[in-house]
């Protein structure tokens, strides 16, 4: 339960940077923000009262493990977001490099 | 400011109500579903693998996988493409590490690049996998960076480590549809579950994995120090 | 031999990744790499589509049957647009060696490869965290042939390409937002499986998860008000970049978002979203694109216009306007790739984007005025082009369901089209040439343009062959939602 309200606070906090903030750096921060958010909902909603990691070994059987299939997604959404982070942060220099600031409302050449 | 006060209210009314609706009809903590009920019960049988959330990554759902592995894939030549400059980039931080820094380094290194191999080997066994062995290799590379201003990775073979791992992800998959018929298809017995070579040809896609995350997340950092801002 | 459509995807990425260490044999490998393996994809789908017109073809991935694996399934809707998407990449492959500046080509290649790559795989697959992670694929990979533009446009390019990034980045948080409730309440993510345990979930939860996925999607739409991202990207983007964007991206997009609301919620709700947000799409982008004096950002406000067209006709939710639709959308595909191969030719000689700059140009590049012209006939929807088949069908349509209004508006939409595209090629044949000295547009890319006018024409005057793939493949969209 506590979960979904964490989660749910993180995607929030992420978007709320989004909106406010003026620094480029600090946008792609709550970007990530919100991508933690998400992963924290999938990992809340595959959870199991009172079981443990879906490792099959001696001592863990399959009745009391939780369900993997939202943790799969989860490494996947992961390795996504942290793709899409280097990708930006690399443009994000490139955009230094042109405008001297990391200023969301001075880079504006073009119209919003 | 009052903006501010405004968006803020507006998004946390929205978002805690969409949540509550969830926690009704999802309550936290329920059971598993139809889907994830065969993979538990019957993952290790089939896939021979005890971790099961492996089982799912590399064998039920491998073809995310093989995604994943291109979103990253993409990003790192995004990354190079868009940092792209003439000559090979010259690092530009002249600041000397300590000599603290200097010893533990070269201390810990090897140890480090052993426990992400450790990582990824055991993948089907363990905790971990491909990407998280990757990303600790990763990381040793960028303690090298740190302490030793004038290191460089050998960028031609880094890119063939990297081109030859992705390829046999690949080629596995199109393997087990020349053999098999199905893409992806596990090709090798399953063994026993629980000992290190087990599982059929997830090890060897982990293995691969972890070279290639390893190999593409180094790059990208070589790829950030060599700007110059 | 049964055509498996994992080819299309398996075998471009295995290139992909070989195309790094080809460059060390030879320099000129990975243009030719990609290129035989988009053509290897063209013929690929050309045979899935003939035999997807019998028959669904369905490939289980690593032998597991749904809802336990993940699935390709190549119906008529997805087989067709696999081949429009290697149709458009081969020939915007053919286009583009001029008009790339500078940077590391290999790695320009292996992004294009895996663009279509990514795009092929959003179309064929049937399993919805599938389709996140290839949606992913192809906004990465676009966000990085975005980056990758360099010369006089590499700062605009810069400014494009964050703000795409940031918008694309949220949008896809949303729709994985929407998976994990749909997750949540049905336990699947077969798409199949899905609309079978859609009915018996909780509506609240489904309701919600349909509004994230929408929001999710309708940016790569360019759905309003999502589509902030599409005029700065396209002026941004170098010619065969924008071409592309417009041409595979774009419709890949589309065709995300609208089997989700048909084959997936089946929802009346989603069917009314699109009907009223294809209008205002509509609407505001072509009454935008009037006010352009940018002739890419021209283009790129009319593809927003067109794309609306498309959303309002699948909005209707009929056999015929659905036939329209994908009509509408074929058109839009190889005229729209037309006009930005041409405009940026124009571009490439003149440089500059100002259209007060193509005074006379039919006097001095007629070949390439001539390319342009058929193009902007097409999408204004003149008779003979693949447009007026389209525009008519689908006002009959609306018509024909009862929405008088909407057949109006589009009519209006349209007016609206035939003045900003008339005053532009009225500039290029009726205006006396200055006297600067242009440059001719390379064989290649006049070739690769011809190419497509000759579809555009095809598709004006002899309708009946693509109808003849469009009725079943509207069927597969309606069978789901049960309508006529």
């Amino acid at each position: 339960m506590m979960f979904y309200f964490a989660s749910a606070a993180l995607i929030a906090i992420g978007i709320y940077m989004l909106m406010v903030k003026k620094n480029l750096i600090k946008m792609i921060l709550g970007l990530s923000v919100i991508d933690s958010g998400v992963n924290l909902l999938l990992i809340s909603i595959g959870y199991i009262n009172g079981k443990t990691a879906p490792i099959i070994q001696p001592g863990v059987s399959p009745s009391n493990v939780v369900d993997p299939l939202p943790q799969a997604l989860v490494l996947t959404n992961i390795v996504i977001g942290v793709s899409v982070t280097a990708l930006a942060l690399s443009v994000v220099i490139r955009v230094y490099k042109h405008y001297k600031t990391l200023n969301s409302s001075e880079v504006r050449d073009l119209k919003w | 400011m009052i903006k501010r006060l405004v968006s803020i209210i507006i998004l946390a009314v929205v978002i805690t109500s969409l949540f509550m609706v969830l926690s009704e009809t999802a309550p936290f903590g329920d059971d598993e579903t139809v889907v994830s009920h065969r993979y538990i019960y019957k993952g290790v049988d089939e896939t021979g693998s005890a971790n099961l959330v492996t089982a799912v990554v590399l064998n039920y759902r491998g073809f995310d996988t093989l995604g994943e592995v291109t979103v990253l894939f993409v990003a790192a030549t995004g990354v190079g493409a868009a940092l792209y400059t003439r000559k090979h980039p010259v690092r530009k931080n002249k600041v000397e590490a300590s000599l603290i820094v200097k010893t533990g380094s070269k201390l810990l290194f090897p140890m480090m690049l052993l426990f992400g191999a450790y990582i990824f080997v055991h993948g089907h066994l363990t905790p971990g996998g491909g990407f998280q062995g990757g990303a600790v290799i990763a990381t040793a590379f960028v303690f090298k960076y740190i302490s030793d201003t004038r290191y460089s990775i050998d960028h031609v073979g880094f890119t063939k480590m990297e081109s030859a791992s992705g390829m046999i992800f690949a080629g596995l998959g199109i393997m087990g549809l020349l053999l098999g018929g199905y893409f992806l298809l596990n090709i090798l017995p399953n063994g026993t579950p629980g000992e290190l070579i087990s599982a059929g040809i997830l090890p060897i896609i982990y293995i691969a994995i972890g070279i290639k995350v390893g190999a593409e997340l180094t790059g990208i950092i070589d790829r950030m120090m060599g700007v110059e801002a | 031999m049964v055509i498996d459509p994992t080819l299309m995807i398996g075998v471009p990425l295995f290139i992909a990744f070989l195309i790094p260490v080809s460059t060390f044999i030879n320099r000129k490998f990975p243009r030719y790499l990609a290129g035989g393996t988009i053509l290897f994809n063209l013929i690929l789908s050309m045979l899935l589509l003939d035999a997807a017109l019998k028959s669904p073809v369905v490939s289980y991935l690593g032998g597991w049957k749904p809802p336990f694996g993940i699935v390709l399934y190549a119906g008529p809707l997805g087989a067709m647009l696999a081949l429009l998407i290697s149709t458009v990449s081969i020939l915007t492959w053919i286009y583009l060696p001029e008009y790339i500046e500078g940077g590391d080509k290999e790695k320009f290649y292996m992004l294009y490869l895996l663009l279509t790559a990514g795009a092929t795989g959003m179309v064929l697959t049937g399993d919805l965290f599938n389709l996140f992670v290839f949606t992913e694929i192809t906004a990465i990979a676009s966000f990085s042939l975005l980056a990758y533009s360099k010369g006089k446009d590499e700062k605009e390019a810069m400014e494009a390409t964050i703000k795409y990034m940031i918008i694309g980045s949220l949008s896809s948080a949303f729709f994985l937002i929407g998976i994990a409730l749909l997750y949540s309440v049905t336990g699947t993510l077969n798409m199949a499986d899905l609309s079978s345990r859609i009915p018996h979930a909780d509506p609240r939860t489904v309701a919600i998860s349909m509004m994230f996925i929408i929001t999710g999607l309708g940016v790569e739409a360019e759905m309003f008000p999502l589509n902030g991202w599409t005029p700065d990207a396209y002026t941004g983007a170098s010619h065969p970049v924008s071409a592309v964007f417009a041409g595979i991206v774009v419709k890949a997009g589309f065709y995300a978002l609208a089997r989700v609301i048909f084959s997936i919620y089946a929802s009346s709700t989603g069917l009314g979203i699109m009907l009223v947000f294809g209008i205002i799409t509509l609407i505001i982008g072509e009454s935008a694109a009037l006010r352009q004096t940018d002739l890419k950002r021209m283009l790129a406000y009319s593809s927003i216009g067109q794309m609306g067209l498309i959303i309002t006709a699948f909005g209707m939710g009929t056999q015929l306007s659905l036939v329209g639709g994908l009509y509408a959308l074929l058109n839009h595909a190889f005229a729209k790739t037309l006009l930005f191969m041409s405009a940026g030719a124009f571009i490439l000689s003149l440089g500059t984007r100002n259209i007060g700059a193509l005074d006379g140009m039919g006097k001095k590049m007629p070949v390439n005025s001539i390319l342009f012209t058929i193009g902007a006939f097409s999408i204004m929807g003149l008779p003979f082009f693949g447009g007026f088949i389209s525009k008519i069908v689908i006002i009959y349509a609306s018509m024909d369901a009862g929405y008088m209004l909407i057949a109006i508006l589009i009519l209006s939409a349209s007016v609206i089209e035939l003045v900003y595209f008339l005053r532009v090629v009225q500039r290029i044949w009726m205006r006396e040439p200055g006297d600067s000295e242009v440059k001719k547009a390379s064989n290649a890319s006049i070739i690769s343009m011809m190419v497509l006018a000759a579809i555009v024409i095809v598709m004006g005057i002899y309708p009946q062959a693509f109808f003849r793939i469009l009725g079943p493949a509207a069927g597969e969209l309606l069978k789901a939602i049960g309508g006529a």
